[in-house]
């Protein structure tokens, strides 16, 4: 009981002295232009001294965390957060212990401090050294681990290229889901102990022999831990100095290898001409396109390298808007860019092309045709401003249409099948076998307008008052079947396409959308999944082009377009 | 740019003017969210569109088969059988000698009544009046200025003969077709009207009312027929219509109306002009009477064509039909679509 009774007083000595030194401290802050007033459960108020305007401001430091001091550590530590948003480690202890914890470009007030210390403790004072570590948390973006997470889901690998440290990095990875609980993680650094020593003493060839040598066994080993357990994912984290080595011209090849192997590749600690090698790597060694996205001065080389670049505008400047092919305001804007404006171009300007193609083809061939009758002489079946106008007025507007307003799911559905991104990245809209197929149906709207017209004009007459049909009416009239065709068979020839639906029966959304798509009236898409394989479309397709050469012959033959156009003639000719 | 939405609507204070303005053309243009359908071929409409179409086609095929039946048509090859029989061996020399007489008389049967106005065409085939050396020249401009428009160089050869410039110059003119024709109803001639074959509008804005032939057919090739110098070119009608040139190698040109009616088994006596040569291209001449309906000549094949069509859609609307009874699918299911057979089997 004494002995408890003794501890107890001295603890409490400890205290009222601790407690002292703490109110000293106070009363020397305050005569400083620091005066802590206040504290709530979470917050710490402070009147300082601003030292330009001679004003008091009160600022308030949220509370973080408190590592109390323990014998072991020899100091206490306090975490806060400013109001700006930066975050403080102060740290009190110790000199001995201080003096260790200093970094290299800290140490410039060491010996004034050390000097300092030595007079106090000459005057029989006690000292405590008060050191603080800055922190700045950079928030990840708003919506970036759902445009991460979709733009894997639509089948994106997706490579992270930092200067972070590498567990920053791994931590970041986390919180955007870029790395999963389940994943392996094969981790390249060349922190291993031999190498620190050689850094330490050894010289430079060695060195880089060594680490070389790490780095490459490193890789092989992953390579075969990733070749051996296939029903896991795998993610690689690499660091700047390792990637260093990976990135020469032996090792690169196995780098690539091991990288395209895992799920998710982290490179931290990479500097911005890592990241541009990095990205030339993964161009030149696959197939694949890379798209390059980031926001600060040093991700302008990997912008540049990248296929396609894009440069988020924002707090870091302008360098990588600058240098970029597209920019954005933020990261998750980049999910709406791939997945439903790339969906949509992709679309849009494959089918343009093959409608174009189309519509060219059949011009071409009505002339040709025409061409056997008229000994080959090499007269064109229309009138000189047909011909010039064709494709500048009468049939720019069907195509640019298509071009700019073809939707063939709406953004909603976009963003919710992610795979549909796929069609795109496998190139199903533009195959060989869909281009033939509108080329060979441009020849054959082209034979059946020709012979359709030629039959019905002539040689007899074509109205009650016994006119016969002259060149110019027989011009004009394949002219007009043969527009009112193309501007109906694209969308009917549309139907008969994509075979890349087939890539939505992997998705498991989709069985949810079938459940739904009852509901759904007017964008009829998912159900025009169902019916695309089917005969009938294509043959719609056909019969449509004989019921516009008919009726477009027929009316054409009436009095209304060769009275117009007889008249127009009668002006238009020299 | 759903969530873009909704937190600018939890921004946006007044609502008013943000559903204005999400209504509004241009916004909806930029930010490709035009109302816009999409037909989706569904069996249903696939069979009534096919079917409709095809139940439409049948009647107007049949109409415009009624009324090329309708039409009388008699044609009449005359340019082998007006030669005379000493000629047949030489039909260049024959023609060419302006010595021989060309008269020619044939017999035309009427088979069946034909009523008011007859049109009398001439046919010639083999000829191409849309060869593009030929086709060029002429000149449109002198057609309707005279001798005013000095520009005739596309009319070569027939643009200057002898220094002087030729009204109307150029090749299509030159070639001009020369053969006449009358008709004889056992005494009584036929009276053939020659006015108002041409077009209207080339009558008026082609042809100078005040532009009259000059110069035509005086060289040493004569091409074809000669034009009355003192009648201005607007009236001369079957220059008019010989200048309207033919789509096809094969082609019927107006000569003139027969504004009698014409009895079954009637005979008409043709007395005819042998002038014009085709002879040296192996071209044939024939001599046409036809009446017309509102769809023009006798021309089977529009009628043909849209029965064949609209009877085909028939058809396949039956077929389609009977595949959707024999294998009926709901939108929901895709066991049968065609990837996914194989899962089926598995």
């Amino acid at each position: 009981m004494v002995k408890e009774g003794i501890e107890d007083f001295q603890r409490k000595k400890q205290d009222i002295e601790i407690n002292n030194r703490k109110v000293k401290v106070h009363q020397a802050a305050r005569e400083l232009g620091f005066e802590f007033f206040k504290r709530t459960q979470t917050s710490v108020l402070i009147n300082e001294l601003n030292l330009v305007t001679r004003q008091l401001v009160e600022r308030s430091y949220k509370l973080l965390n408190i590592l109390e001091f323990n014998s072991a550590r020899k100091r206490m530590s306090v975490i806060v957060r400013d109001e700006e948003g930066k975050l403080l480690l102060l740290c009190k202890g110790a000199d001995s212990v201080m003096f260790e914890r200093l970094s290299n470009n800290g140490r410039q007030y060491e010996e004034k401090t050390r000097e300092h210390c030595n007079e106090y403790a000459d005057a029989g004072l006690r000292t405590l050294i008060l050191a603080c570590a800055t922190a700045v948390e950079d928030k990840l973006q708003q919506g970036v681990p759902e445009c991460i997470d979709k733009l894997a889901r639509a089948g994106i690998k997706l490579w992270v290229l930092t200067g972070d440290k590498m567990e920053t990095a791994i931590n970041i990875g986390y919180a955007c889901s870029l790395l999963r609980q389940g994943m392996k993680q094969i981790i390249i650094t060349l922190e291993s102990p031999e190498i620190k020593a050689l850094e330490k003493n050894g010289e430079k060839s060695e060195l880089a022999m060594a680490s070389k040598d790490s780095v490459l066994r490193q890789i092989t080993e992953g390579k075969a831990q990733v070749a051996k357990i296939t029903s896991e994912a795998f993610a690689l984290i690499i660091d700047g100095k390792s990637l260093a080595y990976a990135l020469e011209d032996d090792v690169k090849k196995l780098f690539l290898e091991l990288a395209v192997g895992c799920a998710s590749v982290i490179c931290c600690r990479s500097s911005p001409k890592q990241k541009a090698l990095v990205t030339r790597l993964v161009k030149d060694g696959t197939t694949k396109t890379t798209l390059a996205i980031g926001d600060g001065a040093n991700d302008v080389g990997m912008l540049q390298e990248a296929d396609i670049g894009i440069g988020i505008s924002g707090v870091e400047g302008m360098q990588a808007v600058m240098s970029s092919d597209i920019a954005i305001a933020q990261f998750r804007f980049l999910e709406h860019l791939l997945l439903v404006h790339g969906h949509w171009c992709y679309r849009r300007i494959s089918t343009m092309i093959c409608y174009f193609f189309y519509k060219n083809i059949t011009f071409g061939i009505t002339i040709f045709l025409y061409e056997a009758y008229t000994s080959f002489s090499g007269q064109p079946a229309y009138n000189d401003w047909f011909l010039s106008f064709y494709n500048v007025l009468f049939t720019s507007m069907p195509v640019i249409a298509l071009g700019v307003f073809d939707q063939d799911v709406s953004a909603r559905f976009c963003l919710k099948f992610p795979m549909l991104y796929q069609e795109g990245v496998q190139n199903l809209l533009f195959s060989w076998h869909r281009v033939t197929g509108w080329m060979l149906n441009g020849l054959g709207s082209a034979v059946i307008i020709f012979f359709f017209c030629a039959k019905a004009l002539s040689p007899e007459a074509f109205n009650e008052e016994g006119k016969t049909a002259d060149f110019q009416i027989f011009g004009a009239t394949i002219k007009f079947v043969f527009e009112a065709t193309s501007f109906s068979t694209p969308k009917t020839s549309e139907s008969k396409l994509t075979p890349a639906r087939k890539i939505i029966q992997n998705a498991l959304d989709f069985r949810h959308a079938a459940a739904k798509v009852k509901g759904f009236c007017s964008k009829g898409s998912t159900k025009a999944v169902l019916y695309l394989h089917d005969f009938r479309s294509s043959f719609f397709a056909y019969s449509l082009v004989f019921f516009i050469t008919l009726c477009g012959s027929f009316s054409g033959m009436k009095m209304t377009i060769c009275n117009s156009t007889k008249q127009w003639k009668s002006y238009v000719d020299e | 740019m759903e969530e873009g939405r909704s937190t600018a609507s939890a921004i946006e204070a007044d609502s008013v003017s943000l559903s204005q303005r999400r209504s509004n053309f241009i916004y909806q243009f930029t930010q490709q969210s035009l109302p816009a359908c999409k037909p989706v071929l569904s069996p249903v409409w696939v069979v009534s569109v096919f079917f409709v179409v095809g139940v439409i086609f049948i009647p107007v095929g049949i109409g415009c088969l009624h009324a090329s039946r309708s039409v009388v048509e008699i044609a009449y090859r005359y340019d082998v059988e007006c030669i005379p029989a000493p000629f047949r061996g030489n039909k260049l020399a024959y023609i060419a000698n302006d010595f021989i007489p060309k008269n020619c008389t044939k017999h035309l049967k009427v088979p069946r009544s034909m009523k008011a106005p007859i049109y009398v065409y001439y046919q010639l085939d083999n000829y191409y009046q849309n060869h593009r050396r030929y086709v060029k020249s002429r000149s449109d401009r002198q057609l309707l200025h005279g001798l005013e428009y000095p520009d005739i160089g596309l009319c070569t050869p027939e643009d200057v003969i002898n220094g002087l410039p030729v009204v109307p110059c150029g090749l299509v003119a030159w070639s001009m077709f020369n053969d006449t024709f009358s008709f004889f109803r056992g005494v009584h001639e036929l009276n053939v009207n020659r006015k108002n074959i041409a077009w209207k509008s080339d009558r008026d804005h082609k042809f100078g009312k005040h532009v009259f032939p000059f110069n035509f057919q005086n060289g040493s090739l004569i091409g074809g027929a000669r034009l009355d110098p003192n009648i201005p070119l607007s009236d001369q009608e079957d220059l008019i219509v010989w200048m309207r040139t033919s789509a096809l190698p094969s082609f019927r040109k107006l000569y003139g109306r027969i504004e009698e009616d014409l009895d079954a088994d009637d005979t008409i006596s043709v007395k005819l002009l042998n002038n014009y040569n085709t002879y040296s291209f192996s071209g044939s001449k024939k001599i046409v009477l036809s009446t017309s309906s509102w769809l023009g000549g006798h021309n089977n094949f529009l009628g043909i064509a849209y029965l064949s069509i609209g009877s085909s859609f028939i058809f396949v609307a039956f077929l389609f039909l009977m595949l959707h009874i024999q294998n009926p699918r709901s939108y929901v299911d895709t066991s049968n679509i065609s990837w996914n057979w194989k899962h089926i089997s598995d």
